[in-house]
C-alpha cells in the first residue's frame, strides 16, 4: 500500500517537475522591450515572469482594464490586478504580499516603501496626477459648487476614507479649504476606496460625492463638475517595483508602459494629468 | 494598549444594533421556530431551510441583497425612500436589519430545540382545553423560556460581531454606523496596529462575558429539565 502511494506520488511529480522547468525557461526570458527610464539601474539578479500581480489604486480600474491586453502583449506576461485604496495596498506590501508592482494614487507611498528597502534601485516613478470632481446622483438637480452640498436635498455625500485613500484626503482638504467641512461633515459616507465612493453615487445611495475624475469621465450617468485643483495637494500617482518578487523586470516594463507616450495618452483620456516636470 | 484612542461611540452603536437585531430575531424567529416544531414535516422542512439560508450564505451576499432591497437600485427601495421617507441604507437601523438576518438561523435553531423538548402529549392535552394562542403563551413559552433566553443571547452575540453584511448596508460612518468590528477593520487598514489591538482585546473581554451569561442560562435550562 505504502509503495503504491510512493509510486503515485512520484508519477504525479513528473509532470509537475516538467512544467516547473518549462516555466523557469519562460521566466528567464526578458521582455522584448527593455528601454526606458524605468529600466535604468536594473540589477543583474532581476527577473521577468510570465505572471505578475499588480496592486493598483482603485482609480486605475477603468484605465488598466482598457490597457491590460496591450501591456500583457508588450511585457509578455499575464497580469492579475488587485484593486484597493493606496494606503491599504501599501500596508499589504509592507506585510509581505506578493505584488510585483504597486501603483499608488499618492506618490509618497512608493517613496516610503523605497525608504524601507522594499523597492528595487530606481524602481519608483510618477505617471500622472489625479483630479477630483463633485458628482451628483442621477435624478436630482446636479450640484455644481461646494455650497450646494449644504442643501437639504443632499443628505449623503460620499468620499473615500481619508485615513488611507488619497482621494479621500484630497476631498477633505478641498472641503476644509472652502470652509465647508464642518457644515457637511455629518453627511459624509466613507467608501473603502475611491471606487466604492463613486459607486455610492452611481447607484444612488449617496446623493453627491467627491470622487475621482478617472472613474466618471467615461460614460458614468452621474453628472460632475471638476474641483479647483488649488484647493488640495496634488494627487500625484506613483508606482514602485517591489524587490525580490522574481518579476522585477516585468514590473519595470509595466511601469515604463505607463510612462511611455502610449500609456500617457491613455491616462490622459481617462482623466489623469501629466506630472509637471 | 491605548484606551485613549478608542472611540467609545463604536461600542454604543454596536450595542444599539445588536439589541435591535435581537428584538427583530425574537419577533420573527419565535413564531417561525414554533411553526417549524409543530407543523407537518414537509412545511417544517421548507420553513427550516428558509430560516437557515443566511447561515450558509456569505454575509457579504446577505448584505448585497439587503442593500439592493433597501437602496435606490430597487423599486422597493425607491418606494421606501421616496414615498414613505424611510431611509435605511447608511443607518444603524439598516445595519440592525442586516445583523438580524445573519443572526436569525442561530436564534431559530436554539428556540426550535427548546420547543421540541416539550413533551408533545402535554401540548396535545393543553390543546383539548384551550385555544392555540393560549397553548403557546401559557404552556409552550413558560416551558421553553430558558431556550428563548439562550437563543436571544446567541442572536445578540452574533449581531454584535457582525461585520460583512452590516458594513455593506450601513458603510463605516464614525459616530453613526461605525461598529466595533468596523473600527477594528478601519484601524487595520489604516495601519493603526495599537488601536486594532486594543479594540480586539476589548471584544475578547466582551465575548467572555457573553459566554459566561450563556453558560449560566444553559445550566439553568438543564436544571429546569432535571426537575421535571
Amino acid at each position: 500500500m505504502r509503495r503504491l502511494l510512493v509510486l503515485a506520488v512520484s508519477f504525479a511529480a513528473v509532470p509537475a517537475l516538467a512544467s516547473c522547468s518549462g516555466s523557469t525557461d519562460a521566466d528567464g526570458a526578458s521582455p522584448t522591450v527593455r528601454t526606458g527610464s524605468a529600466f535604468e539601474g536594473a540589477g543583474p539578479d532581476e527577473k521577468s515572469s510570465s505572471q505578475m500581480t499588480v496592486a493598483a489604486a482603485s482609480d486605475l480600474r477603468d484605465v488598466l482594464a482598457a490597457l491590460q491586453p496591450d501591456i500583457e502583449k508588450r511585457c509578455e506576461t499575464r497580469l492579475t490586478l488587485v484593486f484597493g485604496s493606496s494606503g491599504q495596498l501599501k500596508n499589504q506590501v509592507e506585510a509581505g504580499a506578493k505584488f510585483g508592482l504597486y501603483l499608488s494614487a499618492d506618490a509618497q507611498y512608493p517613496r516610503d516603501l523605497a525608504a524601507k528597502g522594499l523597492v528595487v534601485p530606481n524602481g519608483v516613478a510618477s505617471y500622472g496626477v489625479g483630479r477630483i470632481v463633485l458628482a451628483t446622483r442621477a435624478g436630482i438637480e446636479p450640484v455644481t459648487a461646494f455650497e450646494g452640498l449644504t442643501s437639504e436635498s443632499i443628505r449623503r455625500i460620499a468620499i473615500a476614507n481619508p485615513g488611507h485613500a488619497p482621494y479621500g484626503r484630497a476631498a477633505r482638504e478641498a472641503l476644509e479649504a472652502s470652509g465647508l467641512y464642518d457644515a457637511i461633515e455629518e453627511k459624509l459616507v466613507l467608501g473603502e476606496n475611491i471606487r466604492q465612493a463613486t459607486d455610492y453615487v452611481e447607484k444612488g445611495d449617496a446623493d453627491a460625492g467627491i470622487v475621482a475624475l478617472a472613474l466618471v469621465i467615461n460614460g458614468s450617468p452621474a453628472s460632475y463638475t471638476l474641483i479647483d485643483s488649488t484647493l488640495h495637494q496634488p494627487i500625484e500617482q506613483g508606482g514602485a517595483v517591489i524587490k525580490g518578487t522574481g518579476a522585477e523586470l516585468t514590473a519595470r516594463c509595466v511601469l515604463q508602459y505607463l510612462l511611455d507616450p502610449e500609456g500617457q495618452a491613455a491616462l490622459r483620456d481617462h482623466g489623469f494629468e501629466e506630472v509637471p516636470r | 494598549m491605548s484606551l485613549s484612542e478608542v472611540d467609545w461611540s463604536t461600542f454604543r452603536i454596536s450595542a444599539q444594533i445588536a439589541v435591535l437585531a435581537t428584538l427583530l430575531c425574537i419577533l420573527v424567529g419565535t413564531p417561525l421556530s414554533w411553526a417549524i416544531s409543530r407543523t407537518r414535516p414537509a412545511v417544517a422542512g421548507f420553513l427550516s431551510s428558509v430560516a437557515l439560508l443566511p447561515l450558509v450564505l456569505p454575509p457579504t451576499a446577505v448584505g448585497y441583497y439587503i442593500l439592493y432591497g433597501l437602496g435606490r437600485q430597487s423599486a422597493f427601495g425607491r418606494f421606501l425612500i421616496d414615498d414613505l421617507g424611510i431611509r435605511l441604507v447608511f443607518t444603524w437601523q439598516g445595519a440592525a436589519i442586516a445583523a438580524a438576518v445573519v443572526a436569525l438561523p442561530l436564534f431559530v435553531r436554539t428556540a426550535q430545540a427548546g420547543f421540541e423538548q416539550i413533551d408533545p402529549e402535554l401540548l396535545d392535552v393543553a390543546a383539548t382545553m384551550a385555544g392555540r394562542r393560549r397553548v403557546f403563551w401559557q404552556v409552550a413559552i413558560p416551558l421553553a423560556w430558558p431556550s428563548m433566553v439562550a437563543a436571544s443571547l446567541i442572536a445578540f452575540a452574533r449581531s454584535i460581531g457582525e461585520f460583512g453584511a452590516t458594513i455593506i448596508v450601513a458603510a463605516n460612518i464614525p459616530g453613526e454606523t461605525q461598529t466595533v468590528p468596523a473600527a477594528i477593520y478601519d484601524a487595520t487598514q489604516a495601519g493603526n496596529t495599537s488601536l486594532a489591538h486594543t479594540l480586539a482585546l476589548l471584544t475578547v473581554v466582551m465575548g467572555i462575558l457573553i459566554l459566561t451569561a450563556l453558560a449560566l442560562v444553559l445550566r439553568r435550562r438543564a436544571t429546569a429539565r432535571q426537575a421535571r
